[in-house]
């Protein structure tokens, strides 16, 4: 890892067990997909973005290590909650299980809702709707301004074919450390706005060890 | 004899070899081979609370497999491997499932036959085990609260550098709640570390976790004071790591600070991490 210095922004993604969160972080960062074991307590793996460090804690999903969540959303500036677009209890789970965890200690926390498996799923047999998906996610940032944000909070995303998944964190990176057109493209990133359903899916170009 | 068993798996090497093992492990645990309680049918296995996650955690544990292994005969264990948790659970219904537990009980299976891994298993989640599959953590993390006391008398330079990066404990959960079978590439680090544990008490994994950080002292101390960058460095086990001696001093740091002397301060450690 470059210039070991304190993380600039800190990412923390939570959701429950098997909806792909080591996946959807480790397409990003090592853009691969393979089978990953259970996370057990909570992996990390450093990013950069621009000029900045960012750290991007991967906790586990077992609802039994839910305690542990308050030491990770603590100083947090952004929250992916995943959901498994193919398990709607899942998405249940973000409203029963973690939205309570957020409110209490991270007000100016970002919160991105992510759903994950895309690729498993055709439309017609979805159970959670895009409008649902959206609602969760606006009501999650409510009392925070996200007129800078320049995408909608919410992503459907495969981390099998890369869909939509640097997007997430691009998204996120670009409203807690803003980079100008001329950072961006000094830093070889794409310059383009990110628009969810328009663009072809993306793969991350940057290749970075996880640490 | 039980006290030379004891020895044996202490001392320097273990077991040496799984036919040993197959033998020695049933006795140390007071496993009486011939009465394995019968499986039970399918459907109450499948019945069971956690089935689907256990399906799932073990689908996903392909790394815990031998690197040869054909996929056909992987998936046949793969199936015992579910069977053999499921039966301790619906055996025990006052015990939960946790996320690392597989990985305890596809240690015994590469070892011992479905039958007798149910069985030493079973034992251990009597004694060994039994604080990890409580509904909640709180148990867990008083185990893993006895860390800092250990290192803070051993090395108070390090334990101090480790509480002011604010580190907490969880880089060492999987070492704890897995016995290191999470964490280690070789089979063979893994068995030998679990003729120790067997033969020892409940919080040895911890006294060998302090003695790994204390090994690891100096790149430790160059590293950035800083939570994530420790956590990282730790969280990561060299496979080069000199385990013998590690045992060792493991060994030692419980006779030299055994844990009656430390549950004091364990109990009064309140990170608020830990809440």
């Amino acid at each position: 890892m470059s210039g070991k210095r304190k993380p600039d922004l800190k990412v923390i993604i939570m959701g429950d067990y098997a909806v792909g969160k080591t996946s959807l972080v480790c397409r990003y960062i090592e853009d691969k997909f393979i089978k990953h074991e259970p996370t057990i307590g909570a992996a990390f793996f450093l990013k950069q973005w621009g000029p900045y460090n960012v750290a991007v804690w991967d906790t586990a999903g077992d609802e039994r290590y839910t305690g542990l969540s308050h030491f990770y959303c603590r100083n947090a500036g952004a929250a992916i909650l995943a959901y498994d677009m193919s398990n709607p209890q899942t998405f249940e789970s973000l409203w029963a299980r973690f939205m309570p965890l957020l409110n209490s200690s991270t007000e100016k926390c970002l919160k991105i809702v992510v759903g994950t498996k895309m690729d498993l799923i055709p439309p017609e047999e979805r159970d959670i709707t895009l409008e649902e998906g959206r609602k969760l996610a606006h009501e999650l940032n409510e009392g925070l301004d996200i007129s800078k944000l320049a995408c909608e909070p919410y992503f459907e995303t495969s981390s099998k074919d890369g869909s939509h998944v640097s997007e997430v964190f691009e998204c996120i990176f670009q409203y807690c450390l803003p980079l100008s057109g001329d950072q961006r493209s000094k830093f070889g990133l794409s310059t383009s706005t990110v628009d969810l359903y328009e663009k072809e899916p993306k793969r991350a170009t940057a290749k970075k060890g996880c640490c | 004899d039980v006290s030379v068993l004891r020895q044996l798996a202490i001392n320097r090497g273990g077991m040496l070899t799984n036919e040993l093992r197959r033998s020695a492990w049933p006795k140390q645990l007071g496993v009486d081979l011939d009465n394995i309680s019968p499986k039970p049918d399918e459907e109450t296995l499948k019945n069971h609370r956690d089935y689907t996650q256990v399906v799932m955690d073990v689908n996903r544990s392909l790394k815990r497999f031998p690197p040869g292994m054909e996929d056909e005969e992987r998936y046949a264990l793969q199936d015992v491997l579910i069977s053999v948790i499921m039966r301790v659970l619906v055996n025990n219904s006052q015990l939960h499932y946790y996320q690392g537990f597989h990985d305890i009980c596809v240690t015994f299976l590469l070892v011992v036959e479905e039958d007798v891994a149910f069985a030493l298993v079973e034992k251990l989640t009597q004694n060994h085990l039994r604080d990890f599959m409580d509904s909640d953590m709180e148990r867990t993390k008083n185990m893993l609260n006895y860390l800092y006391p250990i290192i803070n008398k051993a090395s108070p330079n390090l334990g101090e550098f480790m509480e002011r990066a604010e580190l907490g404990t969880i880089f060492c959960l999987s070492w704890l709640i897995t016995w290191y079978g999470h964490v280690l590439n070789d089979i063979k680090h893994i068995v030998r570390l679990y003729d120790f544990f067997i033969a020892c008490h409940p919080l040895m994994p911890i006294y060998l976790a302090a003695a790994i950080v204390l090994y690891r002292q100096d790149e430790i101390l160059s590293c950035e004071c800083e939570m994530c960058f420790i956590h990282s460095l730790l969280s990561r086990i060299p496979e080069n790591l000199p385990f013998e001696e590690l045992i060792t001093q493991a060994g030692d740091l419980f006779l030299q600070f055994p844990p009656k002397d430390l549950s004091d301060e364990a109990k009064r450690i309140r990170y608020d991490h830990l809440h």
